[in-house]
Formats: C-alpha cells, sequence, structure tokens
C-alpha cells in the first residue's frame, strides 16, 4: 500500500503542477503547431511530398508528433532531476523509506500518460489541419507507446546521472534533440544495428499501426521482444548510469547542489 | 534516558585541491530520547556534512551511524524510517504547491494515505499557525512562515528524529524566538527528539538540554549546556580602575589578564582560579595607589564560552 500511496502523491503532484504551469505547457502546443503548419505549408509550396522526416507526408506527420512526444519524455527525466536538485527537494525525495528509483518510475509512468494523451491530441489536429486519415487504433498505440517510451527514460535517467555529477546538461539536451531527429526519419529497421537505437523499433510499430492499419494482433512475437526488450535494456542502462552518479554524488554531498 | 542515535568516529573526507580534507573527523556523540541535541559550529566545522550523513545523504568514509541500534551502512531504509528532516534552512518544500499541498505530497511519498494524515495536518496547521495559510502557495509566504511550513512538513510522518539544519537561519528576532518556543512545544508534547544545528547561541541557548561543538570537523566539546556554562562563568571579574596600570601591577597581575593590555587599559577583565586571590590583586592596586572604580563578577555569555572554546581548540589563548 505504501508504494500506491507514494505513487498517488506522484500523481497529485505532476497534477498540481501542469495545473499551475498550464500556460506554459499550452504555449509549447501552439509553438509546436505553428512550426508544424510551416513545414507542412513549405513542403505543399515547394511541392514536394517526400521529404526530412519521413518516406512520406503520413510519415512526416506521425514522425515529427513522434519526435515532439519523445523529445519531452527525454528531457522530462533528466530536467525534473536537476531540478529537483537546484530546488533542494531531491535530497528530500531521497530521505523517504520508499526507494527513490519507485519515485523515479512512478513520475515515468505519469509522463507517459500525459505524452500519450498529447501524442493523440496533436496527432488528430494534425489530420484535421492537413486532411490526411491515420489509422488511430487506440489501444495498439497505447500499448506500444507505453513500452516505447521507456527506453527514452532510461537515455533521460544517463542525462540526469550527467546532471548530478557535472551539473549543466542543457547543451547536451539540445543535442540529444538531433540525434533524436536522427532516430525519427531512419527509413528502415533491417539493419541490426539500427533495431537496438532506442525508440527506433517503437517508431516503426507505431508507423505500421498508423499507415499500414496494423493492430496488436498483427505483430510477431519478434516484433515485440524488440520492443520489450529495448525498452528494458535502455531503461536498464539508464538506471545502472544514474546509480553510479548517485553513488558520485553521496560521495561528493553533490545531490542538493546545482 | 534511551538513547536514539549514536554517531562512532565518523569521518567523512573531501577531496580538495590540496588532497583530501577531513570535513568529520571521528566524530562520536549520542542522541537521547526526547532531547533537543545542539550541533554548534562556526561556518564550515562540519556540522551540515555531519547531519547529511546521519539522513543517509552523504556516504563516509570511516566510523558509523545508529539510528535505533540500526545501521546506516548497513541498512540505509531500515535507519530512515525513524528520521525526517530540514536541510539547509527550508529548501525541503515546493515552493508553487500550497501548504497542504506540500504536506499531502510529503506524507504520501512516505507511503501515508491522505485520510491517515488527516487528523495530524490538522493538528500541525493548528499548531504552527497555519490553518489560514493552508491553501495559500508556499511562494507567497514570508520566510518564517516558511520555516514553519518546513517543519511542519518534517513531522506530518510522525517519525522520532527531527533533524534540523539552520533553523533560524536568516529569520527576525521575532520569528526566530517564535521558533525557539516552537521547537521546545515539538520536544516537549510531541515527544520527539531533535537534533539542530547551528550557529545561533540565542538559539542552543534556550533549547538544547546536551550539545556538541564542533569545529573543523573535530569535537571541542560534548556535555550539557549547564555544565559547559559552569565551566567558564564561575571566576571572572572585571575592575575598573582610575588611572592606568603601573609596570609593577601590570607585572604581577600579567598572569590573572587573559586579554591584551595596553597602556590605556583601565578596565581588566581577570579570571581567577579562588575568589580569595582578589585579596591580593586589591592590596596591589592600593600599594600603588590606584583607585578602584568598579568591581563586578561576570556572567559569560554562551557566545563567549562558544569563541573560547573554538580559540582553545585551535590552539589559541583563551581570552575573556
Amino acid at each position: 500500500m505504501k508504494y500506491l500511496y507514494s505513487f498517488l502523491a506522484m500523481c497529485m503532484k505532476e497534477w498540481i503542477e501542469w495545473k499551475r504551469y498550464w500556460f506554459n505547457s499550452i504555449i509549447g502546443l501552439i509553438i509546436y503547431m505553428i512550426v508544424f503548419i510551416s513545414i507542412f505549408t513549405g513542403a505543399q509550396y515547394i511541392g514536394q511530398n517526400n521529404f526530412a522526416l519521413g518516406e512520406s507526408m503520413e510519415g512526416f506527420l506521425i514522425g515529427y508528433a513522434l519526435w515532439f512526444m519523445a523529445m519531452g519524455a527525454m528531457s522530462d527525466t533528466a530536467n525534473s532531476i536537476v531540478d529537483e536538485a537546484r530546488k533542494g527537494t531531491l535530497e528530500q525525495l531521497y530521505m523517504t523509506e520508499i526507494p527513490f528509483t519507485w519515485l523515479l518510475i512512478s513520475k515515468n509512468i505519469i509522463s507517459t500518460l500525459i505524452y500519450i494523451v498529447i501524442f493523440f491530441l496533436i496527432i488528430n489536429v494534425q489530420m484535421l489541419f492537413t486532411g490526411i486519415s491515420l489509422n488511430i487504433d487506440a489501444i495498439s498505440i497505447f500499448i506500444t507507446l507505453f513500452i516505447g517510451l521507456f527506453s527514452l527514460y532510461g537515455i533521460g535517467l544517463v542525462l540526469a546521472g550527467i546532471g548530478l555529477v557535472f551539473k549543466k546538461v542543457q547543451s547536451l539536451l539540445g543535442a540529444t534533440q538531433f540525434i533524436l531527429i536522427g532516430i525519427m526519419i531512419i527509413p528502415s529497421v533491417e539493419a541490426p544495428l539500427v533495431k537496438l537505437l532506442p525508440f527506433t523499433y517503437t517508431r516503426h510499430m507505431i508507423m505500421s499501426i498508423m499507415r499500414e492499419g496494423k493492430g496488436l494482433l498483427g505483430f510477431s512475437s519478434v516484433d515485440y521482444f524488440y520492443l520489450v526488450g529495448i525498452s528494458t535494456l535502455y531503461l536498464a542502462l539508464g538506471l545502472a548510469a544514474y546509480r553510479i552518479a548517485e553513488a558520485q554524488s553521496l560521495k561528493k554531498g553533490m545531490l542538493g547542489q546545482y | 534516558m534511551t538513547e536514539i542515535l549514536r554517531l562512532e568516529g565518523l569521518t567523512k573526507l573531501y577531496k580538495g585541491k590540496e588532497g583530501l580534507k577531513r570535513a568529520v573527523d571521528n566524530v562520536s556523540f549520542t542522541v537521547n530520547k526526547g532531547e533537543i541535541f545542539g550541533l554548534l559550529g562556526p561556518n564550515g566545522a562540519g556540522k551540515t556534512s555531519t547531519i547529511k550523513c546521519i539522513c543517509g545523504l552523504l556516504k563516509f568514509e570511516e566510523g558509523e551511524i545508529f539510528i535505533k541500534d540500526n545501521s546506516i551502512k548497513e541498512n540505509r531504509s531500515k535507519g530512515l524510517r525513524h528520521i525526517s528532516a530540514v536541510l539547509e534552512g527550508n529548501r525541503n518544500i515546493y515552493w508553487r504547491m500550497t501548504v497542504s499541498e506540500n504536506l499531502n505530497f510529503f506524507a504520501g511519498i512516505n507511503g501515508l494515505s491522505k485520510r491517515s494524515i488527516a487528523n495530524r495536518m490538522a493538528y500541525l496547521l493548528e499548531a504552527f499557525q497555519l490553518t489560514e495559510e493552508r491553501n495559500k502557495i508556499v511562494n507567497h509566504l514570508s520566510r518564517g512562515m516558511k520555516q514553519k511550513v518546513a517543519i511542519a512538513i518534517s513531522l506530518i510522518t510522525d517519525k522520532d528524529i527531527i533533524l534540523l539544519d539552520e533553523p533560524t537561519l536568516g529569520l527576525d528576532v521575532g520569528m526566530s524566538q517564535e521558533m525557539r518556543i516552537i521547537l521546545r512545544k515539538i520536544a516537549k508534547e510531541e515527544g520527539k527528539t531533535i537534533l539542530l544545528s547551528t550557529h545561533d547561541m540565542k538559539v542552543v541557548e534556550e533549547t538544547c538540554d546536551r550539545l556538541v561543538i564542533i569545529n573543523k570537523g573535530k569535537v571541542v566539546a560534548y556535555d550539557t549546556m549547564e555544565n559547559l556554562k559552569k565551566l567558564f562563568n564561575q571566576l571572572i571579574y572585571r575592575i575598573v580602575l582610575d588611572k592606568n596600570l603601573t609596570p609593577k601591577a601590570r607585572s604581577e597581575l600579567k598572569h590573572y589578564i587573559n586579554s591584551d593590555i595596553n597602556e590605556e587599559e583601565v578596565e581588566l577583565r581577570l579570571s581567577l582560579q579562588s575568589p580569595n586571590e582578589l585579596f591580593g590583586i586589591l592590596s596591589l592596586l592600593q600599594q600603588e595607589a590606584l583607585g578602584l572604580l568598579a568591581l563586578d563578577r561576570l556572567n559569560m555569555s554562551f557566545e563567549e564560552i562558544f569563541m573560547n572554546l573554538i580559540r582553545e581548540a585551535e590552539g589559541d589563548e583563551i581570552s575573556i
């Protein structure tokens, strides 16, 4: 029960913070839509229908929404830990009976749900604006994204660990935006090494659901092996890297400094 | 008295440019249940490092910390079950959340339900005179109020030991006094054990039952407030003369006087082994034709005791 109450407390905090900063969240979404409309209109104007973020306009539409969501998910973990350290509240979170890792996972689960809702919201607005129709199989998309986003939280944990020890991570977070763009425009996941990149396989499966109309039952066990395996691998790597940074931080007394 | 917290040879090393520095150097003390225990020392003495080691927020190299006989080194989470803390003033609160949201959140992440803490929350809000502020965003409160919220948060989980790092830092005189009353109330009415670090003598003097004074990471004194005061306040006398000391009087009184004497000195502070020594001193002053304008016995403030202990530890002459 203790773990459930701590999870609910994290939910409550996320909701309160969202309520307090709703203006910032809405502005973020509006800017996203303005950029999207500009790119889309520009693409139509120059008559290209096969560029940048995907093999087609549908691909671009999904890829761009996924990129926006992935960026948020990845930077969310790093930013929230660094922000807690800066405010001094990270030390308090470390002093609870409930392990900090659980609090972190709780936060990630809540963030995942929020980001998936945002994904659905923006993809629908995009479809409305562009007139492009996509297969919105809510359950398939939700489950795939829910599992897939944890690979990005793993990367976020690595960045958070770096932030704990070296403090400034903003430039690193900026650089990861471009890495994510790279991941979003990879046309195929056939090459073995590409499969192992974080979120690549998730993106591939989401594309299959939304463009080809595949459902959860349409994927093979190999697909699920890659989806779950890669997320688990990156989350484990992220947790391990964070643990190393945390040990350093506890040794040097840097949890409350930023 | 039941021992609730024990430090045994705690040593914390930091790597610096000049090699390893001992921020906490072989510190040992015990804290008993229900007492207010002070951790006193100048800035950089190692107070915060000691508190953070107790909280499990800082790994230490040598020694042991036992909280209710649980080793923090071997089982951190078991030890933390009994501790809550307010570190560095009031940085344990979310400034963009309201008072009650903060209380609910910290109870929640400690595994307590909203319902189970409802009564305790109402009690704490009342006790800290925060009931009217319960729905205010913390950022809109005064510094003193924020500090009260921070301490209320540390009490919401009803743990046995409360660690407070500089609880009166930056508070005005009135609020600092109110805070001292609150601390005594927590210990008396709630039966909590409080370990507070401070360099505010007034807080120590008015609230602490026992204390440890540390300087440069080392224990300088460890006793009850009463005993520490007794150490210094018995035989200090102030003498005011009508003119400067003669060379003979200066020479003969030299070993009684700890403060520097200059040629203009007409007020002396003497440290005596026995009050009977006063007879000889007064007779000397009479022989030298020095008139006595005033003679008082001084009660040293705790600040003076503290400064003397620090100087003594650093190998300087004690000044009176």
